[in-house]
């Protein structure tokens, strides 16, 4: 048995301890045995892990599901062994269950799957599960999201891939539900991206927000695309946080301050030395702001900014508890640094995650998430709370300095900020909370009787994205008021019908509008984040009034939308970045493929990230400039190699 | 008037055809490296070239015509189609000798898991027959189709034609085998391939990747495919057979992008690259030999490196460390070949041009065998490249492209976008397919470059 502790009981007593797990506490579960033993993973990597043995292997806690079998499989994963190098389905893990014994993995001829064992596939297999699972139990827990999450493809359970194949890559795609994940180096000794803690939790961070906001997926601006990235960093950083082994080496190296060198900050370290040769692949702890990725059209290095942000936000946090934590008399020194770090933690999984609720369902931008977290700060941080201005103050200071909001701080000061929620709605038709809640059509027909006040048109249909509710804990575990998160979208057709549209000239792209309205348990809107489009205009002969006022600056905003999707397009078409997808052609990655796919259905343009560009770890590749806006043809967009 | 060098760049659209003339003491020596064409020049159009190649070439007593040396750079289409389309020419000159780059060799020890990938990529291509592969890459498999195509030619330079010495060339070929001057001062000199052909340029690429993939693009039939494997298995697998089917599908388009991108840069980046010496003048032939931009770094052991980081990496304190007075440019004036790039600051990989072409050290005379040719005119030649060249070249032309394709595509025959163009009024190294516009310009077929002792 492993070092989770547990008391031999029987398959049905541990049935019975998962389902009223829930209510136990964390020191309880320990003991009662609900975490799997012997699961053993990298909680950095295996260079990280050579030259600090302080992050090595260590065992991980996974909950014992009553329907986990070999593979793993468990209720949201499956790990496929596919290679398509070999073409060969390798067995997975196998999971051994004798009755009175805590069930556990080990390899088909019976060897356990502990450190002795990491260069076994099945070590491999468990690991990337196991990251993966982890991931997901951290954006589900009350102290994130509150809720079992969907994925964004049909069905509930992602396919892992370990050993996908020979190449510089890992990536989650939609397209076949799954986290793939390529090995590379000396063949005969090669790396496996599937055993980079922060790799996995990066692709595992990908599929979640896929499942969060679905239309996030689609290409309508580079920052959406660099939202993406951001989250999925973001899934590294506190997925290796949340781990003790790595707080107390973290806190053992910097003293609490996260400024200096450590494994939180560093993304893909393995990686990253082997692509450039300079570890890691990217930097938490960075000085981006919105205006040094002017122009850059790489959503990776765009992320930085908001993956800076969090960061920073992180090590002031975790500064202060720091401070207080010296300033307290009687305490042993060494604690303080691992302590503030677990404060710290805490905290900002609070501030990084939970907001995610609030955002839009569509097109969502940096200042959008920088209103998130200051607006779930400003609901949720209690008023008695002794940290709530500093915290509120940090957010605001730290956005500003990273440029999301322009204004002078006496504009800001006079309520004229970017970062600052806008006004709420008065309902026209009046819907219970319980009502609305029952199902989408229910929503629906609640968003119909609204559509003025929401500025949806009325010849639009509405999609009801999604309809939920949250079960979320706040500061010291306690409970937030539950939510319910009601997400809704239309799209207005968009003609691109200049020459800088090369090829795509003559096509419809898509204006997704819509927005995310948050109600508490009583009804009460405490967050409306949207997205307005263009076929709302205010009536000039209208007299002037603030809701008149309002609606012209609605429209002013879904004009300016309309204009940033228009030379979004043509921007990507001019660098050449755009491949004409073939919905009846085998897709390719490799390295001649755009990274964007342009896919036509009913005459309407989709523009996606291509998978395995996306999710790359590559940082975007060399592009020649294609003036003349034309969609190249094939090949030679990539400006490297080709033919002739 | 002490005889001249010679070099003359025919004008076969996209491709290369290089005869050189060299004077060798008392003698002179007539070589052609590369004949081959890859658009328009078929059997016809290629027998007005090699007419024009015949006029100069010496003849034996019997009339037959002498050629010193053919060098084949590498073994794509426009390189050596010629060989295919008019072997019966060549069939007919008494060639002494023909030199190859080493991985045209069969079963070549030091290239076999360059060769294994060569083999798996034509394997594939051949069951990818007639299937759509989409977007960027029904190019790619257009370009590649060649290679099936090239067995007569590969065929007769490796053994059918008759000659005194063959050879496959490498940086560690003998200096006494390339001795084919009598003159102590000229020479050729090899910068690519190097002899470990799998281990530069392919590093730790695995030969072998990709195996297993070509029968599931797309669940194609008449496709061999991954391991049987049935639903019943799939199911202890704990996967559907429907959710396999389109995983497989994923991971397997994977495997093959990656497979093509090798297949055809290998091609490219093991091609013959020649420096001829020749009374202290210094000529580079750059066959299609691309560079890699990989920022600061130029060479890393271990890695699959491109032909130019190599050579950069073997010779810039060698052959490449003096500056040119002529330039041959590579890959028809391709924007992956010459070693320069506009990116601002300039990547580590600039130096090698800033070395090789110094017009304020020594004048260097410039030419590209190249044409606009519609399925590649974005980068072929490319024009950022070409303004940079002719800022650089002695002898730089002012051509007027923009109005030669747009008569072009008058004729509706072409579809040139002219904004690939360079402007006019803006100077150009001298090109095969304008050579219309230069003075020195003597037949529509070549251009020539003259150089004195």
């Amino acid at each position: 048995m492993g070092d989770t502790g547990g008391i031999p009981v029987s398959k049905a007593a541990r049935t019975d301890l998962y389902q009223v797990a829930p209510f136990l506490g964390e020191e309880t579960r320990h003991e009662l045995g609900i975490y799997l033993p012997g699961v053993y993973i990298y909680l950095q990597d295996p260079l990280v892990a050579q030259t600090d043995p302080d992050v090595g292997i260590h065992e991980i806690q996974i909950v014992n599901e009553p329907g986990l079998s070999s593979g793993p499989t468990s209720a949201r994963w499956v790990v496929v062994d596919y290679n398509a190098d070999t073409g060969k389905l390798s067995s997975g893990a196998i999971l051994k269950q004798e009755e009175g014994q805590p069930p556990h993995f080990e390899t088909p001829q019976g060897k356990p799957l502990d450190k002795d064992a990491r260069h076994l596939p099945e070590f491999r297999q468990v690991n990337a599960w196991a990251v993966a699972q982890s991931v997901l139990d951290l954006f589900e827990h009350p102290e994130a999201l509150g809720r079992p999450l969907p994925w964004g493809v049909p069905g509930n359970r992602l396919i892992i891939v370990p050993h996908a194949g020979y190449g510089e890559n890992a990536y989650y795609d939609r397209h076949s539900k799954s986290l793939q994940f390529y090995y590379y180096g000396d063949p005969k000794d090669p790396k496996y991206t599937c055993l980079s803690h922060d790799i996995v939790a990066h692709e595992t961070g990908h599929a979640i927000l896929d499942g969060l906001r679905p239309y996030y997926y689609n290409f309508t601006s580079v920052q959406t695309a660099a939202f993406h990235e951001f989250v999925a960093d973001l899934a590294a950083i506190l997925s290796g946080l949340r781990d003790n082994q790595v707080r107390l080496s973290t806190s053992k190296k910097t003293g609490g301050n996260l400024t200096r060198d450590n494994v939180i900050q560093g993304l893909a370290e393995e990686f990253g030395q082997h692509i450039s040769g300079v570890k890691p692949l990217r930097e938490a702890n960075n000085q981006d702001n919105m205006d040094s990725i002017q122009g850059n059209l790489s959503p990776h290095d765009c992320s930085l900014v908001l993956t800076g942000a969090m960061f920073e936000i992180l090590t002031e946090i975790a500064q202060r508890h720091l401070d207080e934590e010296k300033s307290k008399s009687g305490e042993d020194g060494d604690a303080h640094p691992l302590r503030a770090l677990w404060w710290a933690t805490q905290r900002i999984i609070h501030m990084a995650l939970q907001p995610l609720d609030f955002l839009p369902p569509v097109d969502v931008d940096f200042v959008d998430y920088a209103r998130a977290v200051l607006q779930y700060l400003l609901i949720y941080e209690p008023y008695d709370s002794p940290r709530r201005e500093f915290y509120i103050d940090l957010v605001r200071r730290v956005f500003h300095e990273r440029k999301l909001c322009r204004g002078t701080p006496e504009q800001c000061q006079s309520g004229d900020c970017a970062l600052e929620s806008r006004h709420l709605p008065v309902w026209d038709v009046f819907h219970s909370i319980a009502h609305l809640s029952d199902s989408p059509t229910a929503a629906y027909a609640f968003l119909h009787d609204n559509r003025r006040k929401l500025f949806i048109p009325f010849h639009q249909d509405i999609r009801v994205v999604d309809l939920y509710r949250t079960h979320k804990r706040g500061r010291e575990a306690r409970r937030l008021p539950g939510e319910i998160v009601l997400q809704y979208m239309w799209s207005e057709d968009v003609l691109l019908d200049e020459p800088r549209f090369g090829a795509l000239r003559g096509k419809k792209a898509e204006l997704l509008c819509g927005g995310t309205l948050v109600f508490d348990e009583n009804g009460n809107l405490i967050s409306w984040m949207h997205k307005p489009g263009t076929e709302i205009q205010p009536n000039p002969a209208a007299k002037e009034s603030a809701a008149k006022k309002r609606l012209q600056e609605l429209y002013e905003d879904g004009c300016n939308r309309r204009k940033d999707l228009l030379d979004h397009i043509a921007n990507q078409v001019k660098n050449g970045l755009i491949g004409l997808q073939d919905p009846h052609a085998a897709q390719l990655i490799g390295p001649w493929t755009q990274p964007v796919q342009a896919l036509l259905q009913n005459g309407t343009l989709h523009l996606e990230i291509t998978p395995g560009v996306r999710n790359t770890l590559h940082t975007a590749p060399a592009i020649g400039e294609n003036k003349e806006g034309e969609i190249p043809s094939g090949i030679l967009n990539w400006g490297g190699q080709h033919a002739a | 008037m002490p005889p001249e060098l010679i070099v003359r760049l025919y004008n076969v659209g996209v491709g290369d055809c290089i005869y050189l003339r060299v004077p060798d003491k008392k003698q002179t020596r007539h070589i052609l490296i590369d004949c081959g064409s890859m658009n328009r020049y078929g059997e016809k159009a290629m027998e007005r070239v090699l007419a024009s190649l015949e006029e100069c070439l010496p003849k034996d007593a019997s009339g037959t015509p002498l050629l010193d040396l053919l060098v084949i750079t590498h073994s794509h289409q426009d390189h050596m189609s010629a060989l295919n389309t008019n072997l019966e020419w060549f069939r007919k000159l008494r060639i002494r000798r023909i030199w190859m780059s080493a991985a045209m060799q069969a079963q070549y020890a030091p290239a076999k898991k360059i060769q294994a990938l060569w083999e798996q990529g034509k394997e594939v291509l051949q069951s990818l027959q007639g299937l759509k592969l989409g977007g960027q890459y029904d190019d790619l498999l257009h370009y590649l189709s060649f290679a099936l195509s090239n067995a007569p030619a590969l065929s007769a330079l490796r053994k059918d034609l008759k000659v005194e010495q063959r050879l496959y060339l490498d940086t560690e070929t003998p200096e006494q085998s390339l001795d084919i001057f009598t003159q102590p001062d000229t020479r050729f000199h090899v910068l690519n391939p190097a002899h470990d052909l799998d281990e530069v340029y392919l590093g730790a690429f695995q030969a072998g990747s990709g195996h297993g993939f070509a029968g599931i693009l797309g669940g194609k039939e008449a496709h061999k495919g991954p391991e049987e494997i049935d639903s019943e298995q799939l199911a202890q697998h704990n996967i559907s057979s429907g959710d396999f089917q389109r995983l497989t599908e994923h991971l397997s388009s994977n495997a093959l992008g990656f497979l093509l991108d090798a297949v055809e840069g290998l091609e490219n980046n093991t091609s013959l690259v020649l420096l001829l010496e020749w009374h202290g003048k210094r000529l580079l032939f750059a066959a299609d030999a691309e560079y890699k931009d990989s920022g600061s770094k130029i060479y890393v052991s271990g890695e699959n490196n491109f032909a130019w980081n190599f050579m950069w990496h073997a010779h810039r304190t060698g052959a490449l460390s003096q500056p040119l007075d002529f330039l041959k440019v590579g890959h028809h004036g391709s924007v992956n070949a010459t070693p320069w790039s506009e990116k601002n600051p300039p990547p580590a990989i600039n130096k090698i041009l800033d070395t090789l072409v110094k017009p304020d050290q020594r004048p260097c005379q410039i030419g590209v065998s190249a044409e606009r040719w519609s399925r590649y005119q974005r980068t072929i030649p490319y024009k950022a490249l070409m303004l940079e060249l002719g800022s650089r070249a002695q002898k730089s032309c002012l051509y007027e492209e923009e109005k030669h394709y747009k008569k072009l595509n008058q004729t509706g025959k072409q579809k040139i976008k002219l904004e690939y163009c360079v402007p006019s009024g803006k100077k150009q190294p001298k090109r095969t397919d304008l050579n219309y516009q230069d003075p020195e310009h003597v037949d529509p077929l070549y251009l020539e470059f003259k150089f004195e002792a």
